[in-house]
């Protein structure tokens, strides 16, 4: 069963509470980069809808090689290792042995599983290596948690060969006690594809073939940063997927630091169920004019007032839909007994929402403009399609 | 051009090498092109051997006098001839570069037909020099195909009759495997044009990677940069910017995605793309969600799954990076076994 949990970020208000409160999602992992780490023990400690259990933090340790402005609260309370090099970790130098001692001890205040701390890979290398040495360090020198994370923060890139996957299975299978689980973060390259779900085919299998391995291996699975693909890792019953309320907090990539999405305007979307995409408002306005739209809603308390105006609802609603609508389709998939009950019900959800697309765009085939609008926001879907078609073969499912 | 002299020695090496026979008779190939005259050895009106020439010295590069030739008998004669005249070329250096190419070129294509079964034209006879009418050749008896080519198909082709999206799956299933044999041996073919495809219409339908001509192997750093091995119009990005380096299996991947993508709807994007002085290839790169995908559809009769399918594989053929495009020939294989084994 996957457990749908909030990916904390900068700004987090009432939405955490509220998420939480009403069952849209049920746990938190907290980035000490853009909360105080005082701060975030404290909302653990003193909220009704937290505990132990069901919060994680996370280390940021990649953001350790990236350039120190980027670092936020990082080092403002732990002794965050700034510019680390390869020679840190071989040498034990007392800037990383010091700060696992700040950060372990800081995580025994938030959560009951410590989530090692790992740089980010971008090809098979010493990264790589010690990411899994610190993975067993912490282990060894701190027994006293119930369980184990090993980082694995990995560049999209690295999918797009089935060979490398392999070796990094080959390696985590016999360095992780299977007991243990891993938190995976995909490191996404800029997309040159405006739909923000479409993710190469090949990567995208090769990552679900990652994934489904390792759960074959018995290890628990943390994705984060997750968007709409959240329902993909869920069909391969992953314990936990996180997804935040900026894209930022939905797809983590090397290049998210202008964040200017926080502070520009950001657009109303609307997180169709039965389409798997995000609409804006805007667009469903202009859908509204020549059709009845009301088979494209998610089964939420939002359909409603979205339905009259879609001007009504906050950014801070959307944000709430969203969580909604993703839960449901979890919730739909976790009630599947098998994994290729899972698979094919995700397969059956992706093929109904193009044929849905189909009759939309049949409406709007003289609108250029806007007929391309709506095909970019269903482009992931043949895509997800097809990877899934791949993965099962390279994982021999029948 | 008169082939009696080419004519002969074809009769006498095929008789030599017990492979004539008095029922078969000489049929010179109207369709000759690029550096190499071929001439069919048929049998009425069935096409047993081609005989082909591939001429490494050229009179349009070097003009050499009749009674000069009698004193040359090889490839090491004719470039002794030119370094002893250094001003019988305007560039004798270049000259001698290129005729060493196109004889590692023969080589290579020796090697790639040899190493590899059922993939090229099974080759029964060849000799890497030969010397006739007053040229330097490699000659190669190889068994001919009796079909089209895929260019003369897909010139003749009623596409709004025809069902383009099962004969493109077809072609890409049989094309993608025979690549992928000569992958497994690092070898690159670097012109893979509907003029080097040929179609032989049976029971079931084949297609043939003929002419491996100026096949590169996997790791050879004896191809210089900016020597043009390849046709303009179906270059992959790092062979029209003349980057030999960078040629992999992926530059074929990138020139079948080409080829197909004119199979299916009869236009061939680098032409379509040629003009303003940008990079065609960059242009595809930049239409590829947009125009080229909707050209795409309106080709296929019905918008199925297996359309999508096949459009994501040219989508990632056609990625202008070489790195984006499939990471081993297994992997573009398997997504094409996916594409043809799925629901239609």
């Amino acid at each position: 069963m996957t457990n749908y949990i909030v990916q904390h970020g900068f700004g987090k208000g009432q939405k955490i509470k509220d998420a939480i409160n009403n069952h849209y999602v049920n746990g938190v992992i907290f980035s000490p980069r853009d909360e105080s780490i005082d701060s975030i023990i404290d909302y653990v400690s003193k909220s009704d809808f937290l505990n132990k259990d069901n919060a994680f933090l996370d280390p940021q340790f990649y953001y350790s090689t990236y350039n120190s402005q980027f670092y936020g609260n990082l080092d403002k309370m732990l002794n965050f290792p700034k510019d680390i090099r390869r020679k840190d970790w071989r040498m034990r130098t007392d800037k990383i042995i010091n700060y696992l001692e700040d950060y372990v001890t800081i995580s025994k205040n938030v959560s009951n599983s410590l989530i090692t701390p790992g740089f980010c890979i971008d090809n098979i290398g010493w990264e790589f290596d010690y990411s899994l040495d610190i993975y067993n360090h912490c282990r060894s020198k701190y027994p006293e948690f119930k369980k184990y994370y090993f980082s694995l923060v990995i560049s999209s890139k690295l999918f797009n060969s089935k060979n490398d996957v392999d070796e990094i299975l080959d390696d985590i299978k016999d360095s992780i006690d299977s007991k243990d689980g891993i938190y995976i973060i995909v490191a996404h390259d800029k997309s040159e594809h405006k739909n923000y779900d479409y993710m190469d085919v090949e990567a995208l299998s090769n990552l679900l073939y990652l994934i489904y391995t390792l759960k074959q291996n018995s290890f628990s699975i943390i994705i984060g940063y997750s968007f709409l693909n959240s329902i993909l890792f869920s069909m391969l019953e992953v314990d936990y997927v996180g997804s935040g309320w900026f894209n930022t907090l939905r797809k983590f990539s090397k290049n998210r630091f202008d964040d200017s999405e926080i502070w520009g305007s950001r657009k109303k979307h609307y997180t169709s169920v039965p389409l798997l995409s995000y609409l804006t408002g805007e667009l469903v306005k202009q859908l509204k004019n020549k059709m009845d739209v009301r088979f494209i809603l998610s089964n939420t308390i939002y359909d409603e007032p979205f339905m009259r105006d879609y001007d009504i609802l906050s950014l801070v609603d959307y944000e709430q839909q969203y969580w909604a609508s993703i839960s449901n389709i979890i919730n739909e998939i976790n009630k599947q007994t098998s994994i290729s009950d899972k698979i094919n019900y995700v397969k059956n959800s992706l093929k109904n929402a193009i044929d849905y697309y189909e009759v939309i765009l049949r409406h709007f085939e003289s609108e250029k403009e806007l007929h391309n609008l709506i095909k970019i926001s269903a482009a992931h879907l043949q895509n997800w399609l097809f990877a899934i078609d791949l993965f099962e073969k390279k994982a021999s499912i029948i | 051009m008169d082939y009696r002299n080419y004519e002969k020695f074809v009769i006498d090496k095929l008789s030599e090498k017990s492979l004539w026979s008095d029922k078969y008779s000489l049929k010179v190939n109207d369709n000759n092109r690029g550096q190499s005259k071929s001439i069919f050895v048929v049998n009425g009106e069935q096409k047993i051997f081609i005989a082909k020439f591939f001429t490494y010295t050229k009179d349009n590069e070097i003009d050499i006098a009749s009674e000069k030739w009698e004193e040359i008998n090889n490839m090491n004669d004719y470039i002794l001839f030119l370094e002893s005249n250094p001003n019988c070329a305007t560039n004798v250096e270049m000259i001698i570069e290129l005729l060493q190419l196109r004889k590692r070129c023969f080589g290579r294509y020796i090697l790639a037909s040899n190493m590899t079964t059922n993939i090229f034209p099974k080759i029964f006879y060849y000799e890497e020099e030969i010397k006739i009418n007053n040229t330097i050749c490699g000659f190669i008896v190889e068994k001919a195909i009796n079909g089209i080519t895929l260019e003369d198909y897909m010139r003749s082709i009623d596409r709004k009759k025809e069902d383009m999206l099962d004969i493109g799956i077809k072609f890409l299933d049989i094309i993608s495997l025979k690549m992928c044999g000569y992958f497994e041996h690092n070898f690159v073919h670097r012109d893979l044009s509907p003029d080097n495809i040929m179609i032989k219409f049976g029971i079931e339908i084949d297609y043939i990677i003929i002419d491996p001509g100026v096949v590169k192997i996997v790791g050879s750093t004896s191809t210089k940069s900016g020597l043009g091995l390849c046709k303009r119009l179906y270059s992959s990005p790092e062979q029209f910017l003349g980057n030999a380096s960078k040629v992999d299996f992926t530059s074929d991947i990138y020139t079948l995605g080409i080829v197909i993508y004119e199979l299916i709807t009869g236009i061939n994007l680098i032409n379509l793309y040629d003009n303003n002085n940008k990079m065609p290839h960059k242009e595809i790169s930049m239409k590829i969600d947009r125009d080229v995908e909707d050209m795409f559809y309106s080709s296929i009769k019905i918008d199925s799954d297996k359309a999508g399918n096949l459009y994501l594989i040219i989508r990632k053929m056609l990625q202008f990076k070489n790195e984006n495009r499939y990471n081993t020939p297994e992997s573009f294989r398997e997504s094409i076994s996916v594409l043809v084994e799925g629901d239609d």
